[in-house]
């Protein structure tokens, strides 16, 4: 058997990014150790915010993203202009990141997980810091299906049209010797760089594997996010035939009202990306990573919806049951742990054991409301081995080792 | 005009269903532009302002093919300007009177293609209807300007608001609902009092049944969408009088399917009770019937406005509205026993009136009034007039003299009985206003909303509308008392609950 059959030893580093996901998962082998980045991205509160330790409603806080994202999109000439506020913390913040992993996997990373475009997950992938990562040659990208430049045009609105996070997907789509876009049940590439190890994707399914997410497009139809792409953005008349006119011949009266008429536009249009924003946590990429005798459980901001088809599979049950570490879901949204999946782990117990469940959040109070959910966080103390990023103090990452 | 009298999903052997409608004669400038709507044609998602209708003498839409209809942005234009200016004149005949849009300003501007968006809406600050479209599955595009229920009911939005605009304020779960199930009842008797509309959809003799017209295409709310059209049908949802409690109609649209439900089941058993007796009714007949039917409680419906309170809206004070309206014109119910019908059709889904007079109509107010000093001609336009009569007389009428009051509007009316001859009347309203802080509502008997802090500043409104009759004396006094306790428990729990106050 080669040396590098596989790992005998993991770790797990967990970044302090504030409301984002980081981890830096290494594997030990014999020979050399493999690394595998899942997620980078990062939101660091404004001094405003920090000043009045306001939790944004979820609106507010999607609009702060979208149009910050906006900025974030726009990353390569960020060095042309000043950063303001939380924008230069949270851009140094990822540049010293990047440096770091630079620097833990001697420029080399086996692989990249992006589970999905939110910037708090993949915004750290444009800019200074996605050059750094860019230079560290990864072998293999994973993104969700749905990222497929040649995606199906009836979901194009993932791809290009959509502003969110424009930079870091383009950079995503470009590095990497191989990119996979994975959905429930493919290959998520990742094997043919960590011998000895096998993983399962459980997620984003796709819309013929599932009607959860049909259901979600059809209860917001009313914002097309899944319309065909003249529709989001029409940029031929109409009415091909009809004949126009100038609006310079109107009346100044009728001329405002087309001014109006245009900022009503611009505001539907946020809006739908403002939906957008929320659906996108379900095209999370949910991978069962297994190594020697442990299981190890990242489902990105995965929530019910997308959670929903992996449980009703045959045979997943069975085999979430004996999960060793799970990253908590969504920051620790209410809704991105369902109870149905917690339930399964058998590994979860009152007392301390040798083998007791590990839980690790990525998580900062006060940027959504209600997120870490007080319940949940309360469930995960007690039942399981705990972690958060929120308890490393002036730390930037901190380091959780598994026998395997 | 002529017009697409549904959607235009909604066909016929003979394709997509037509009218031909009346509206107000003026001399209309390209647009079309009039006194009280001006069709500004411009697309903002493609950039596109299409060339003005200029309407003539002629109605060029007349004799076209259905393709040229829905492909032809000139006749989207035509369609929505009549039926804006038609629902327009439907309210003023009902009310007796001029009846303004909710903004400051005369004329409505209408964009027929405003956006690609599968969305419709009256835009107070920007004084407009703004109507979407977006594709169908097919490869087509449907044009929300040519649903006559979409028109109909966003138009109605712009007149409810002018005629009551704190009914737009957060309240209760029956205020909130009140704005969208009223549309829908003005969209669907709209169309219902088109005699030709009706004949061509009217089921056979033999389905002249209440069961089987809840089914009939008269009597859905129809949106051609992309996958499927949405009919929304709320004359098929089950009478209980448990749905005004019950968890799944707090939402709004949801709530408001009552007040349709209950008013639409209403106009199908006066449809079926008007021709008993006529067995043989031919097609025609059947269709004359019902549109009378229609006809009539869309009256009703328009006028009952008038009688309700202005601030604090709730299902069972338009009922007591809507039977005073009728009463004022036809004090005896006379062959179909309309009023009648309503009451157990309203009762049915749980909503009776709030008025304890008899058959629920409003009662005439109690106690001495003085008029000595009220000069009769001021009275019915002059706001200050009405406040010195409602001031001289706040004892016997209940003001809260505490209270920040002002009168709304005067509206001298003058509507048209089934006899023939006119009824003058004059509606006043009149709005409270008290701002305190929580810990002073127990003073007043209302109870604070658990979890609500003593320094929340919390704002009570009441109000009433004063019916005067053409001696300048008050026949009803319509109100929401500013100091009832129970009612203002109730909407500050309703309010801190939504977190509203």
């Amino acid at each position: 058997m080669p040396a590098d059959s596989k790992p005998g030893k993991l770790t797990l580093r967990a970044y302090n990014v504030g409301f984002g996901d980081c981890f830096l998962l290494t594997f030990h082998y014999p020979v050399r150790d493999r690394h595998v980045l899942i997620d980078f991205g990062a939101w660091v509160k404004s001094r405003k915010d920090r000043l009045t330790n306001k939790p944004q409603a979820s609106n507010q806080g999607i609009a702060t993203t979208v149009e910050q994202a906006l900025a974030c999109s726009s990353s390569i000439s960020l060095a042309n202009r000043p950063l303001i506020g939380c924008e230069a913390s949270e851009l140094q913040l990822l540049v010293r990141v990047a440096k770091d992993i630079s620097k833990r996997c001697f420029g080399k990373l086996d692989a990249i997980v992006a589970t999905h475009r939110h910037r708090d997950h993949i915004g750290g992938f444009a800019g200074r810091s996605g050059a750094i990562i860019e230079s560290c040659h990864p072998d293999v990208v994973v993104q969700p299906w749905t990222e497929h430049p040649d995606a199906d045009p009836g979901v194009s609105f993932l791809g290009e049209e959509n502003l969110v996070n424009l930079g870091a997907v383009k950079n995503l789509q470009r590095i990497g010797l191989r990119r996979t876009y994975v959905h429930y049940g493919a290959d998520s590439g990742l094997e043919s760089v960590l011998p000895g190890v096998t993983v399962r994707v459980l997620g984003p399914p796709t819309l013929q594997q599932t009607q959860s997410i049909r259901k979600q497009r059809a209860r917001d139809y009313g914002e097309f996010w899944l319309a065909p792409e003249r529709w989001s953005a029409p940029r031929t008349k109409l009415f091909p035939k009809a004949r126009a006119c100038s609006p310079s011949r109107r009346s100044p009266n009728t001329r405002s009202f087309l001014g109006r008429m245009r900022a009503i536009h611009v505001g539907q249009t946020r809006q739908i990306v403002r939906a957008l924003d929320k659906v996108l946590n379900n095209t999370s990429v949910i991978l069962l990573i297994e190594a020697g005798n442990k299981k190890l459980l990242f489902p990105g901001d995965a929530q019910i919806e997308s959670w929903s088809y992996a449980l009703s599979r045959p045979g997943i049950r069975k085999m979430l049951a004996d999960v060793d570490l799970y990253k908590v879901g969504h920051h620790g949204s209410r809704n991105a742990t369902p109870k149905t999946l917690w339930n399964l782990f058998a590994k979860r117990s009152a007392g301390s054991s040798s083998q007791r469940l590990r839980t690790v959040l990525s998580t900062t109070a006060n940027v959504h409301a209600d997120v870490p959910c007080a319940a949940l966080v309360e469930t995960l103390k007690a039942q399981s081995d705990f972690f958060s990023t929120q308890d490393i103090d002036g730390k930037l990452y901190e380091d959780i080792c598994m026998e395997l | 005009m002529t017009i697409i009298a549904q959607d235009p999903s909604v066909r016929t052997r003979h394709g997509i269903l037509r009218a031909v409608i009346d509206i107000p004669a003026e001399p209309l400038a390209p647009g079309p532009v009039g006194y009280r709507a001006q069709v500004v044609d411009f697309d903002a998602s493609s950039n596109t302002l299409y060339e003005p209708l200029r309407l003539g003498q002629v109605d060029r839409f007349a004799r076209v093919s259905d393709r040229r209809l829905l492909s032809d942005p000139q006749f989207h234009a035509q369609n929505v300007y009549a039926i804006v200016m038609r629902t327009l004149s439907r309210f003023e005949f009902a009310m007796g009177r001029r009846v303004s849009w909710s903004f400051r300003g005369h004329q409505l501007k209408i964009a027929p293609h405003a956006f690609a968006g599968a969305n419709a809406f009256y835009s107070k600050r920007d004084r407009a209807l703004l109507f979407g479209y977006f594709p169908c599955a097919k490869g087509k595009t449907n044009y929300t300007c040519l649903s006559h229920h979409v028109v109909a009911h966003e138009t109605t939005h712009a007149l409810l608001d002018g005629l009551r605009e704190r009914y737009a304020d957060p309240s209760s779960p029956d205020q909130a609902a009140f704005h969208e199930g009223f549309a829908d009842v003005v969209a669907l008797l709209s169309v219902l009092s088109l005699k030709d509309v009706v004949s061509r959809l009217a089921p056979s003799r033999t389905t002249m049944t209440v069961a089987a017209l809840r089914k009939s295409a008269l009597l859905g709310l129809t949106v051609s969408g992309a996958r499927n059209d949405v009919v929304r049908r709320s004359v098929q949802l089950r009478p209980s009088r448990d749905h005004l409690k019950s968890p799944e109609f707090r939402r709004p649209h949801r709530r408001g399917e009552l007040l349709v439900a209950a008013m639409m089941n209403a106009f199908l058993h006066v449809w079926v009770s008007r021709l008993k007796g006529q067995g043989g009714a031919d097609r025609l007949r059947r269709a004359e019937e019902g549109a009378a039917a229609a006809d009539r409680l869309l009256t009703m419906s328009i006028r009952a406005l008038d009688y309700c309170p202005p601030t604090d809206i709730e299902f069972r004070d338009f009922l007591s509205a809507l039977l005073t309206a009728d009463s004022q014109l036809r004090p005896d119910e006379g062959k179909y026993p309309y009023r009648e019908i309503l009451l157990r059709s309203f009762a049915s889904y749980g909503i009776r009136p709030t008025s304890k007079g008899p058959n629920g109509v409003w009662e005439a107010p109690v106690g001495r009034l003085r008029y000595s000093s009220v000069h009769f001609e001021a009275i019915r336009s002059d706001p200050d007039e009405v406040f010195r009569f409602l001031w001289e007389n706040r004892r016997s009428l209940g003001l809260c003299a505490d209270a920040y009051t002002r009168v709304q509007s005067v509206r001298p009316c003058q509507r048209v009985g089934a006899d023939g001859f006119a009824l003058r009347e004059t509606v006043a309203e009149y709005i409270q206003r008290i701002e305190l802080r929580a810990g002073e509502l127990k003073r007043l008997g209302i109870s604070i909303p658990r979890g609500m802090p003593a320094q929340h500043n919390v704002t009570l409104y009441g109000g009433g509308a004063l019916i005067f009759d053409e001696y300048g004396q008050l026949k009803f006094h319509v109100r929401n008392k500013i100091l009832n306790a129970e009612r203002q428990t109730r909407r500050l729990r309703y309010l801190w609950k939504q977190r509203q106050p």
